[in-house]
């Protein structure tokens, strides 16, 4: 079996009205159109496991949402950088360890459909709907900072990184009162030192937001 | 180990005219080529002694044959021609999607870059190509086949857009494949326009 007849199979069976893409490195990719101008992505590993394939058990769902991205897209354009347009992701480590069934034929398949099914429909598809709006993802945020004191790198497994760039676009959308005073400490902090800087246009992205 | 793809469009006759020239100043360009270097750093006396051997049309010994072969591909890229796109594809992971994707994307069915650049059209080089059943290998198009391989990839228009549109998606494999069928098809004309030859090198 090929990766693609892989993807086609665990798509026609989990995700029939999903778009499937290949992914770099052999991972399966669904996506969908949630609402209008938001796409959910479920991504499963996937590679050679002795004579078959295998689907990993650490699936990564993502939301994107085009009024973030779009704005984040521009900038990459413009500096000719590749990186995943999603806005906020949910990582998760399943227990059952499907990954070690060596897939060689489509019956191969058939008793990893149900653990795969639920992990994507009753757990990561919930959480995901959980955040329809911009205001929402930005108060799920937030409040990981008050419960947990948790830092941008930590918010990584929520925001998708560079966290402060996609936090930055989110304070400046829905008119958060401290989106200057957060814009300006990371601006500051890149402007003596711009090799903390991982995309290298935070600040040519501060003006931009404050402008728009 | 990977083996990579690379090509030069010139004419067939520039190159025959300078195999057996002996000339100097040609020498002294291919010197400067990336390839010549390498190998002047592992063997500093041989090198120029293959490369004469070369511009002198002197058959290399069995020992020198593969050192000859590359300082052909490094005499074909001193006299090339610039083309729209340089290609540097890995045989397989950058042709196999390239193949799959003309086929499901563009309706070219069968086309594989291996079979195209280095069996097709080999035997009609004017001159024997250094080929001594090993790396590097090293093929040959004519300037006459690139009309219908341009025509039978004139549909495809490939933007910007278009490649970032499937990035958005997350759809790398097929943007790389895409942008690497856009490269082909572009060179394909160029050749095409220009009249030139495509000399293609895999090691």
């Amino acid at each position: 079996m090929t990766q693609k007849e892989l993807l086609q199979l665990v798509g026609q069976e989990l995700f029939p009205d999903w778009k499937k893409i290949s992914g770099l490195g052999g991972g399966l990719i669904y996506r969908k159109k949630a609402l209008e101008g938001v796409d959910d992505i479920i991504i499963f590993p996937s590679g050679t496991l002795r004579d078959g394939l295998y689907v990993g058990t650490s699936l990564v769902g993502a939301r994107s949402f085009d009024v973030v991205e779009n704005i984040l897209e521009s900038f990459f354009r413009k500096k000719n950088l590749n990186d995943l347009l999603i806005t906020i992701k949910y990582i998760l480590d399943v227990k059952n360890d499907w990954s070690s069934v060596s897939i060689e034929s489509a019956e191969d398949l058939t008793p990893i459909y149900a653990p795969m099914r639920e992990v994507v429909f009753d757990q990561i598809l919930p959480f995901l709907e959980r955040f329809n709006t911009l205001e929402a993802v930005y108060e799920h945020a937030m409040e990981m900072h008050r419960i947990r004191d948790t830092d941008e790198f930590a918010l990584s497994r929520f925001i998708h990184s560079p966290v402060e760039y996609r936090l930055l676009i989110l304070k400046r959308l829905i008119v958060a009162p401290d989106f200057i005073e957060y814009g300006e400490r990371f601006a500051e902090a890149y402007k003596d030192n711009p090799h903390w800087d991982s995309k290298g246009f935070y600040i040519e992205l501060f003006e931009y937001l404050k402008k728009m | 180990m990977s083996i990579v793809i690379y090509s030069s469009a010139v004419s067939s006759g520039r190159i025959a005219g300078a195999i057996g020239s002996k000339d100097a100043a040609l020498a002294a360009a291919v010197g400067q080529q990336a390839l010549y270097l390498e190998a002047l750093e592992r063997d500093p006396v041989g090198t120029p002694q293959v490369l004469a051997a070369l511009l002198a049309g002197t058959p290399p010994p069995p020992a020198q044959r593969e050192a000859s072969a590359y300082m052909f591909i490094s005499l074909c890229q001193t006299l090339q021609t610039p083309m729209p796109h340089a290609w540097h594809w890995y045989l397989g992971i950058d042709t196999d999607p390239i193949a799959e994707y003309l086929e499901e994307d563009f309706g070219i069915s069968g086309f594989s870059i291996r079979e195209q650049f280095f069996s097709a059209y080999s035997h009609q080089c004017p001159f024997e190509l250094p080929n001594y059943g090993g790396f590097p290998l090293v093929g040959y198009v004519p300037a006459a086949a690139f009309p219908a391989l341009a025509a039978q990839m004139a549909h495809i228009r490939i933007s910007e857009d278009d490649l970032w549109a499937l990035k958005r998606e997350m759809d790398y494999l097929r943007a790389e494949a895409h942008r690497h069928i856009r490269a082909l098809a572009e060179n394909m004309t160029f050749c095409a326009e220009q009249g030139l030859d495509l000399f293609s090198f895999c090691h």
